[in-house]
């Protein structure tokens, strides 16, 4: 393989730099003492050795020369252009450092964006090879949604399939955590033996559990990362340290790995004790009625035996546990289930809300959004560079001049500009990273919680990324410079004093980048000012329910010893202290609240004279709610009574009705009076005694829904309530007070959410947010990156034109004149952005409409908004280089051409 | 490669031709390369060193020949080149091209 030899011999002075120069020495030595030896015969050995060194010539030189036809020699020439790149830059440090921070800014922008996009749709779980991890789901005939699995099942599907290995585990929520002095409500994964062996978990310190530890029921525990870092700041001395869960002792013996937040995306994984300690846990056990439901996952010996693997797991299912009866679930009619298997590569997708596709439209946009920061920011380093090169063209045509070949010159002018990229690019990759962590700070929500997932770590493939937006940004601002530059003919600026500097077209060239920018900056600050309309309008949605003056607080008794009792019996004193609370005007508990959540549970009914379509929805959802909720809430009463203290536990069953569903069931009568029965067994009536407004509990941009308002006392077992306080000044004045009336309460209850009523709205908004906060952003970002372009072609133009305005000031012209006669050029550059901006944000405003709500796609008196920002800001970027216009001595300027 | 006398280069790449022609007679060291073509041309040509190492390192790097450490007749470390296939094929190649070149120059100083 001669080319295979030819390429080694290539590459071998990079490998052996030392090795390649010793051999050549040693080459050269031998080939003068042979020589030599040849003269010998003639005269004495000293003469000889002479004349082999005189025929010889330089050594040194021929060294050079050999060595120049090298990888070395290659390298030498690229650190000879680094080096006089470098030097350039350290000269010029107002252009570098303008050019350096518009690359930083740009590119950071795009590499925190990115980590958002790769963290929450892209990154597969951090385990070896997890595109062969699966995970079954029980899909049941009657309810759409899989239900978990009983040991027994998962350890027939064990037993019998081959398809490879198996495992289960289960999270149970809220279960009290005692560290020293320190309690918190965390939540548990309870693992099969063989869990972190199947998915291939190591532990970061210690061990992690193992199938001893399941068999012995070891109270053992590992725990996470962030709890390692949170409990014992993560100390070694952690390891062998016990912490309660729910009372009973457990042993630490492991940390997983930072990465790893469990299989379920999105997940916090905190702590993990193996299955047969979950008795301790206060688990009823893993098979039977009142058996904890299972998660099974496994891993596939290769991914493409997904197929198989499939089939072979539901024959097996189907044989064993299709229909119910190893689950103990004696389910009337026998009703059959059958088994999917999925690739989790990406994680267990979690609840029936797809995050990934909710996220992914929004990141999508907002992707587009920081590329076209990142072109402005890239129009603008083009711009600098043009304006240097023009000024660089006496030296460029010098050394063209002199022979040095284009591709010589073009060669050098790109080093400068990888240079510049470079350091651009490495200074991106810190604001990312500080960036990010602002983003999540300022994202108190959802994606707050997920800060785990979306932190920011130097993955690789972030590195890559930034090292490809980088080198992207080289090929845009440095080649067509380059090329321009070294196009330029020879005489003109050696001829003349290098004042022309490339004439019209270089001009015509930098006006246009200047003119791009805008109309690339109205893109971009008219998409923000529609996302910033759309909050405000989902903000400011009457959902039928009072937004202001509202505290919400969820008291729990999961995880204490009122669990079983439940907090019915508790709330109504709760609520009396609450309402002897100063600054509260009305307070009432319910199961769930509009916005803020709860419990939602739905039931099926039956409505005596109304006959239901056949496939029609008969479910309606509903919220038990003490006495004086309506009020407490701001949901108003249309007809009929509210509970009263006189609706117990014994009396006659009553539900008040939204308008919504009396419509629905009672189009042509007022339904107060009306029976309802609820259940399919039909011993609950219901009296209707009243219709309440509708409110919109879950998105207030869909239609409300119907729903049932029942008394608590009258519907059973509620582990937790929301309680709902009106108050009379700010509402997060009273939190802290509230949380301490349920401490003195009953110091073991729990207030495990506590909000305003508009913190809710902004965190159900939270993405909507992040859209219209990060638009805005790329706004400022793009209006400031624009209106350092504007500048620096406008002071570029003013310095030019130093004699011009000399003359024309002379000739009495008024410095207002003068100012005029800049700004006019500015004006007109930024009208002429407007004009190819303008449909643009057409295009744009298209382009976003999914996300839109209450305003149009092309909002006219936005646009005019966006167009006026930008004149404004044009005019104060032009206002420095214009005062030095007017300032400008005529004398002086006349003197000096 | 040049000349003794006149010292001006001559054909571009002749001197690559030469360095494979010899290599064909087995594996060479430097010198060796350089005083075979100094004596079959009756010192007529000389081979300066200046130009010799470039040409070695610039027919490996073509994949034409390999060079590989061993030692001398006289029990030195010396670097000893040999002709690949593809270097024979370009040596043939070479030739040809050369003769077709001296042909013609040839009848032009002939009938000019």
């Amino acid at each position: 393989m001669s080319w295979l030899d030819a390429l080694r011999h290539r590459l071998r002075p990079l490998v052996h730099p030392d090795a390649y120069d010793r051999e050549l020495q040693e080459e050269f030595t031998l080939h003068r003492a042979l020589d030599a030896a040849q003269q010998r015969d003639a005269a004495d050995a000293e003469a000889a050795a002479h004349a082999a060194r005189l025929r010889f010539g330089s050594p040194t030189v021929h060294r050079e020369e050999t060595r120049r036809m090298t990888i070395l020699g290659w390298l030498d020439v690229l650190r000879q252009d680094a080096r006089y790149g470098w030097r350039a830059l350290v000269r010029a440090p107002a252009f570098t450092a303008v050019a350096v921070l518009s690359l930083a800014l740009g590119i950071g922008a795009n590499t925190v964006i990115f980590g958002l996009v790769y963290s929450l749709l892209l990154e597969p779980l951090p385990l070896p090879h997890p595109e062969r991890l699966i995970a079954l789901q029980r899909v049941d005939a009657s309810s759409k949604s899989g239900s978990g699995f009983q040991l027994a099942e998962f350890e027939e599907l064990r037993r019998a399939s081959g398809a490879g290995d198996l495992t289960t585990f289960s999270s149970v929520l809220n279960v009290l955590l005692e560290v020293g002095e320190q309690r918190d409500y965390a939540t548990v994964n309870v693992v099969e033996g063989r869990y972190f062996q199947t998915i291939g978990l190591r532990a970061q310190i210690g061990r992690l559990i193992t199938p001893d530890d399941d068999r012995s029921a070891a109270p053992v525990v590992v725990i996470s990362d962030s709890t390692w870092a949170r409990f014992f700041n993560r100390s070694r001395s952690a390891l062998g340290q016990t912490i309660t869960l729910r009372g009973n002792t457990f042993t630490i013996v492991g940390v997983t790995p930072a990465p790893f937040q469990g299989l379920v995306f999105p997940g916090h994984f905190e702590l993990a004790v193996p299955m047969g300690a979950g008795p301790l846990i206060g688990l009823a056990g893993f098979t039977g009625p009142r058996a904890q439901p299972l998660l099974i996952v496994g891993r596939l010996s290769n991914a493409a035996a997904i197929t198989g693997a499939k089939a072979a797991l539901d024959n097996v299912f189907r044989a064993c546990c299709a229909s119910g009866q190893l689950a103990g679930a004696a389910k009337a009619g026998g009703s059959t289930s059958r088994l999917n298997v999925i690739e989790i590569s990406h994680g267990i997708p979690f609840g029936k809300v797809n995050l990934r596709a909710e996220y992914a439209r929004i990141l999508v946009v907002l992707m587009a959004g920081v590329a076209v920061v990142l072109l402005i920011a890239c129009a603008n380093v083009g711009n600098l560079v043009l304006a240097r090169s023009a000024a660089r063209s006496r030296e460029l045509a010098v050394r063209l001049a002199m022979g040095a070949s284009r591709g010589r010159i073009v060669r050098q002018l790109l080093t400068e500009g990888a240079q510049l990229a470079v350091l651009g690019g490495a200074m991106g990759f810190l604001l990312a990273a500080w960036g990010t962590r602002l983003l999540l700070q300022s994202l108190p929500g959802n994606l707050g919680a997920f800060s785990d997932i979306v932190a920011f770590h130097p993955k690789p493939a972030l590195l890559a990324f930034n090292a490809a937006v980088s080198l992207a940004c080289v090929l845009v601002f440095g080649l067509v410079p380059a090329l321009r530059a070294t196009r330029t003919d020879l005489i003109s600026p050696l001829k003349d004093r290098g004042e022309s500097r490339g004439g019209r077209r270089a001009g015509a060239l930098d006006r246009a980048l200047v003119v791009a920018q805008v109309s690339l900056a109205l893109l971009l600050v008219s998409s923000a000012g529609l996302l910033a309309a759309t909050l405000r309008n989902l903000r400011n949605i009457d959902g039928g329910f009072a937004t202001t003056h509202v505290l919400l607080a969820s008291v729990d008794t999961r995880g204490t010893s009122y669990e079983r009792a439940g907090i019915v019996p508790l709330y109504p004193e709760l609520l009396e202290r609450v309402r002897r609370m100063n600054g509260v005007r009305a307070a009432a508990a319910s199961s769930t609240s509009p916005v803020f959540g709860g419990r939602w549970s739905t039931d099926l009914i039956d409505v005596p004279g109304y006959a239901a379509a056949s496939g029609e929805d008969m479910a309606v959802p509903l919220n038990a709610v003490s006495a004086g909720y309506f009020e407490a809430a701001g949901i108003r009463l249309l007809s009929g009574r509210d509970f009263t203290a006189s609706d117990g536990p014994r009396d006659q069953k009553v539900v008040v009705i939204s308008e919504t569903m009396a419509r629905a069931f009672w189009p042509a009568r007022d339904p107060v009076g009306a029976t309802i029965r609820i259940g399919t067994d039909s011993a609950m009536e219901l009296r209707v005694i009243g219709v309440a407004k509708d409110a919109k509990y879950l998105d207030q941009r869909a239609p409300a829904e119907k729903m049932m308002y029942v008394p608590l006392v009258q519907s059973g077992d509620w582990p937790f309530v929301v309680i709902t306080a009106r108050t009379a000044g700010e509402p997060q004045l009273l939190a802290a007070q509230l949380t301490r009336e349920v401490r003195a309460f009953v110091p073991e209850l729990r207030v495990r959410q506590l909000l305003a009523m508009e913190q809710a709205i902004d965190q159900s908004l939270e993405r909507e947010r992040l859209a219209a906060g990060l638009a805005a952003l790329f706004g400022v970002l793009a209006l400031s990156l624009a209106a350092v372009g504007l500048y620096g072609v406008v002071s570029y133009g003013v310095t030019r034109r130093t004699a011009e305005i000399g003359i024309r000031m002379a000739l009495g012209a008024r410095a207002t004149s003068v100012v005029w006669f800049v700004l006019r050029n500015s004006f007109a550059m930024v009208m002429l952005g407007v004009a190819i901006g303008a449909p643009l944000t057409f295009l744009g405003g298209r382009a976003i409409a999914a996300l839109l709500y209450g305003v149009g796609a092309h909002d006219p008196l936005l646009l005019a908004g966006a167009a006026l920002l930008l004149t404004v800001t044009a005019g104060l970027a032009s206002a420095i280089p214009a005062m030095r216009a007017a300032r400008i001595d005529p004398l002086k300027a006349l003197r000096a051409d | 490669m040049r000349p003794a006398k006149p010292k001006d280069d001559l054909l571009p790449g002749t001197l690559d031709m030469l360095v494979l022609r010899t290599l064909t007679l087995g594996p060479l060291h430097g010198y060796a390369i350089a005083q075979h073509i100094e004596r079959t041309s009756a010192d007529i040509l000389t081979v300066e060193q200046g130009s010799l190492y470039p040409a070695l390192e610039r027919v490996q790097r073509k994949g034409w020949a390999t060079s590989k450490w061993g030692t001398s007749p006289t029990g030195r470390r010396a670097r000893y080149y040999t002709i690949t296939r593809s270097g024979r094929a370009r040596l043939g190649e070479e030739v040809s091209e050369f003769h077709r070149l001296y042909a013609a120059i040839s009848r032009v100083l002939k009938h000019a």
